[in-house]
């Protein structure tokens, strides 16, 4: 039994490595997406374009012009004689918002009366709006600091309402909100991302290789003569599931050792609490991409049913959209979603450096989803393969 | 060869079809073709023979124009087919070996997209859809799923397909393969109604009883050209040297194994309860001698003759064989020689409403050979399947050596081994690595693995390519590599599926040569296969029809039944068709 099972994982191993193409196939893509994705699947609002029309010209409006192009998210402040001008660009989408300083916005803030100023928004690209209009009334707000009695102004995405300036006082802002942001102090995107990349990406190649793998020995008519062997089914199902957790448990080694010493994220967890859950996720996919192999026919059909889960599992993660968010039905089915725990161990583990107590929720979870996929594909496979 | 027979309104008769010159084509390091020079005679059926690798297939596509030589030129109907793409579309008519059906299409619909990429207006279409569908019977089942015709009935709809432009000429790769007797003759007596209006036709094949009835053949190996004319003139190489010996029942093997010992022999064959010998030039005159009949010579005689005699010596595999006690282990009274290692008992597989094998029951003894014939699509390959654990059967039983497929199954695969007829090893692995694999998953022992793999890497030449991807070998090794992978374990049966498909003649001497072998060790043998030359080696046959065992016998009493008036001497594919029509006639 075991001199079989061992032949069948020698043989998938084999088959996976040998060749260097598909050897670089395997390892080098998951990588390079992990460079592209941690840099363009980003919230964070860089390089966009603010439009300024400034009817004031008088000196703090030059001064928060220096202070907004400062900011490393403005790559360009174009500047607009008028609001129509600057309303062109904005329905080309060539600037995210127009800022309108009035006339009277200087000589207003120098005599200590509550000022504002106009910001007009691209209410079609709503993520980039809301961030920029924080951003701007962070540095309204910043302008004020200095400068006793001021604070800044801005308007709502995409109205035209002039925001309310807050009525200002001689000796400091009548409020103040003081942010702190824990576990990612400086709300660096990028740590957000990697750890979840990490877990996403080792979705993919888990379930794609076992998802292929029946399917192209089918077609090739390799399968045969192995089913024709001493070899049980069990034990060839087994054979497997095995292989992606090997690929899976190095892969995920490389991503560790790039998130950490690349990126600087920091790894706050345990190094067997990290493995335990990548090999427990990696079983609970290889299940599924078994359980898909047994069912389909060609290779093709095989990539379509791997495709067909993929998104879901990755939507239904977490990962783009914040759970909380979703209606109680999609929630439940997110506790049934390997990728949803995973992720919430990946930042337990980077982030959180959470104990072992606070992750074995998660990680239960995943170990009882492994085993009901691993099962469910070996018993199919046992069905169909007889 | 005598001069192209003239046709009426074809004043170009005269002229070759197509013609070659100095033709070479190389892809990276390798001669697909090195250097041809022929001419495709018009209104002919042209054989175009050849192993596998050979360079048949780069011939036809460079024909069609698919490609560019390397070097050297191509004319076909008088023109480069490649720099006046419009005409050649229209002239040449081309089918692959596996020709571009829709699976998902009805036959209808796959025609009519062939008409649509030849832009036929609609009532040309009309009317030769009518001609075609009539022509290849295909009119009942024009609303079918392409995937679901017979192997047959595809190649039909694929031969349609590529007449729908009426072609000049006529370009079939392989139209052969995978086909059963039955639709072979089919096909060749719809190709012999096109030579006779005018077309020329190449047929490409492995077989050389394909090859015997063309007008003209080429003969091509390695990527040249061996022999270029009639079929019969090649064979006239050896008249007077092919003899028959007539021997008794079961003597067959040994007859031929020690016949090809003979110095004076070039090649022995078993056909039936008969030794077909070739003498070597000069050395006919001992076998004048009682027991050996004079017959006429055959193609196969003189392409073997061509490629140097048979291979002769003992089979190492056999050799090396464990002994029959240890093979027999799994029954105490295993010494009887006459055991039963293959029973079918009333093996029945149904599809949904469709039985595909219907009560089908037969036994195979130890040292026997029994072969699977049938039609495609009869349930042959079903039956073959249950018998070695691939299917499970919806009733009835199968066992091998003793052992029940459905209640031990991994304990009666221990007990077989199995040859497909796709090359089925693992190609990205390399020799050593299958060898090794295939060796383990049989659970060899440490030692039993070393020596066995030894004794095979030996006995098969496989040293100089362990390190070479199975995928990559040629033909011949991954044929043996293959028989080396389905014996390491010594099974006492093994299922062979078309196992020499496509194969030279010398090589299926060479596998068939070990098949023997291995018999007199008690290894049983079953074997499916749509070629006679194949079916011949059998002990014994069960032809298959419509999923029920409609004949069984030797090879001789099944020609014996089918001998008739006009048929006295029935040939086994005479015995096969004739058996089919009396039972679809009753």
């Amino acid at each position: 039994m075991l001199q079989r099972l061992l032949a069948i994982v020698r043989k998938e191993l084999i088959t996976m490595l040998r060749d260097p193409r598909a050897r670089g196939a395997l390892i080098l893509p998951p990588i390079i997406q992990l460079f592209i994705f941690s840099s363009a699947a980003t919230m964070e609002v860089k390089n966009i374009a603010l439009a300024i029309v400034d009817l004031d010209r008088g000196p703090y409006a030059a001064d928060l012009e220096q202070r907004l192009s400062g900011s490393r998210s403005f790559t360009r402040l174009p500047r607009y004689a008028n609001v129509a001008g600057a309303r062109v660009a904005l329905d080309r989408e060539q600037v995210v918002g127009i800022l309108v300083l009035p006339s009277g916005f200087s000589p207003d803030l120098a005599a200590g009366r509550p000022a504002s100023a106009q910001l007009l928004l691209d209410g079609r690209r709503s993520n980039a709006a809301q961030i920029t209009a924080q951003y701007v009334s962070n540095v309204l707000a910043d302008e004020g600091a200095p400068l006793s009695g001021l604070t800044g102004a801005s308007g709502t995405p995409g109205t035209a309402t002039p925001g309310a300036g807050a009525p200002g006082t001689t000796s400091k802002p009548n409020a103040e909100v003081v942010i702190d942001n824990w576990f990612n102090p400086n709300l660096d995107y990028q740590w957000f991302m990697l750890p979840n990349l990490v877990g996403t990406l080792s979705l993919g190649v888990a379930l794609m290789i076992t998802a292929l793998s029946v399917a192209r020995e089918r077609e090739l008519g390799t399968f045969d003569q192995t089913l024709v062997s001493p070899a049980t089914p069990v034990e060839i199902a087994l054979g497997k599931l095995l292989p992606p957790l090997l690929v899976a448990s190095v892969q995920a080694t490389l991503y560790l050792l790039i998130v950490t010493l690349l990126y600087g994220v920091p790894f706050r967890g345990n190094l067997l609490v990290f493995y335990t859950a990548v090999l427990t996720f990696a079983a609970a996919c290889a299940g599924v991409g078994l359980f898909i192999s047994s069912l389909v026919r060609t290779q093709q059909q095989a990539f379509l049913g791997a495709f067909a889960v993929l998104l879901p599992f990755a939507l239904l993660s977490g990962f783009a959209t914040p759970i909380e968010n979703m209606p109680w039905w999609l929630q439940f089915l997110t506790t049934i979603n390997p990728l949803a725990h995973m992720l919430r161990l990946m930042q337990g583990l980077f982030l959180k450096g959470a104990s072992v107590a606070s992750l074995a929720q998660d990680l239960l979870r995943l170990l009882e989803i492994a085993l009901c996929t691993t099962a469910a594909a070996v018993l199919l496979f046992r069905r169909k393969a007889a | 060869m005598s001069p192209a027979p003239a046709r009426d309104g074809e004043p170009a008769a005269a002229t070759p079809a197509a013609r070659v010159t100095g033709l070479v084509k190389t892809f990276g390091a390798t001669k697909a073709l090195a250097g041809i020079t022929a001419e495709l005679p018009t209104g002919r059926i042209l054989g175009l023979v050849g192993p596998d690798g050979a360079g048949k297939t780069t011939l036809i596509r460079l024909l069609a124009g698919l490609m560019e030589p390397t070097a050297g030129a191509v004319e076909v109907l008088g023109r480069t087919p490649r720099a006046e793409g419009g005409t050649r579309q229209a002239e040449t008519g081309y089918m692959p070996q596996r020709f571009g059906l829709y699976e998902d299409l009805s036959v209808l619909d796959n025609l009519s997209l062939y008409a649509n990429l030849r832009a036929l207006d609609q009532s040309t279409r009309q009317r030769r859809f009518a001609e075609l569908l009539r022509f290849t019977d295909l009119a009942p089942f024009t609303e079918r799923l392409a995937g679901r015709l017979s192997g047959g009935m595809k190649q039909k709809l694929g031969l349609a397909c590529a007449l729908l432009g009426r072609p000049r000429l006529l370009l079939l790769d392989e139209p052969g393969v995978g086909v059963d007797p039955l639709s072979r003759r089919e096909l060749w007596r719809m190709v012999s109604e096109l030579v006779a209006s005018g077309v020329t036709v190449l047929w490409s094949t492995a077989y050389l009883e394909e090859a015997e009835r063309c007008a003209h053949i080429w003969l091509l190996d390695n990527g040249r050209l061996l022999y270029d004319g009639a079929p019969a003139r090649l064979s006239e190489r050896v008249r007077g040297r092919v003899f028959r010996r007539r021997v008794a029942p079961g003597e067959a093997r040994r007859v031929a194994e020690s016949e090809l010992e003979r110095e004076a022999v070039l090649d022995a064959v078993i056909q039936g309860a008969s030794v077909r010998v070739v003498a070597k030039p000069d050395a006919a005159g001992s076998f004048r001698t009682d027991g050996y009949e004079p017959v006429a010579p055959r193609l196969e005689d003189a392409y073997v003759e061509l490629l140097g005699g048979a291979r002769k010596g003992e089979s190492l595999l056999a050799r090396g064989w464990p002994a029959v006690a240890q093979t027999a282990a799994a029954g105490a009274s295993s010494a009887a020689a006459d055991r039963v290692l293959v029973r079918a008992e009333a093996l029945t597989r149904r599809f949904g409403d469709f039985v595909a094998a219907d009560t089908i029951g037969f036994e195979v003894r130890a040292g026997e050979i029994y072969g699977l014939l049938g039609p495609n699509g009869a349930g042959k390959s079903t039956t073959f399947r249950m018998l070695c654990g691939l299917l499970m059967p919806t009733s009835g039983d199968a066992s091998v050596a003793g052992v029940n497929l459905a209640r031990a199954a991994s304990r009666a695969r221990a007990r077989l081994g199995y040859m497909a007829q796709k090359f089925s090893l693992y190609g990205d692995l390399s020799v050593a690595q299958n060898l090794d694999y295939f060796a383990d998953i049989y659970g060899l022992t440490r030692s039993a693995k070393r020596e066995r793999v030894q004794a095979m890497i030996d006995m098969f030449e496989l040293g100089p390519h362990l390190p070479a991807n199975a995928a990559l070998l040629p033909l011949g090794f991954k044929q043996r590599l293959a028989l080396a992978c389905a014996t390491l374990h010594a099974p006492a049966v093994l299922f062979l599926d078309e196992p020499t498909s496509g194969v030279d003649p010398l090589m299926r001497r060479e596998f068939w040569h070990h098949i023997n072998a291995l018999t007199t060790r008690g290894v049983a043998v079953v074997v499916t296969t749509h070629f006679m030359e194949e079916a011949e080696y059998c002990d014994r046959i069960g032809l298959i029809w419509r999923g029920r065992k409609i004949a069984e016998g030797t090879p001789d009493e099944l020609k014996a039944s089918a001998e008739s008036a006009t048929h006295p001497e029935p040939t086994l594919e005479d015995a096969f068709i004739a058996l089919i029509e009396g039972e679809a006639a009753a």
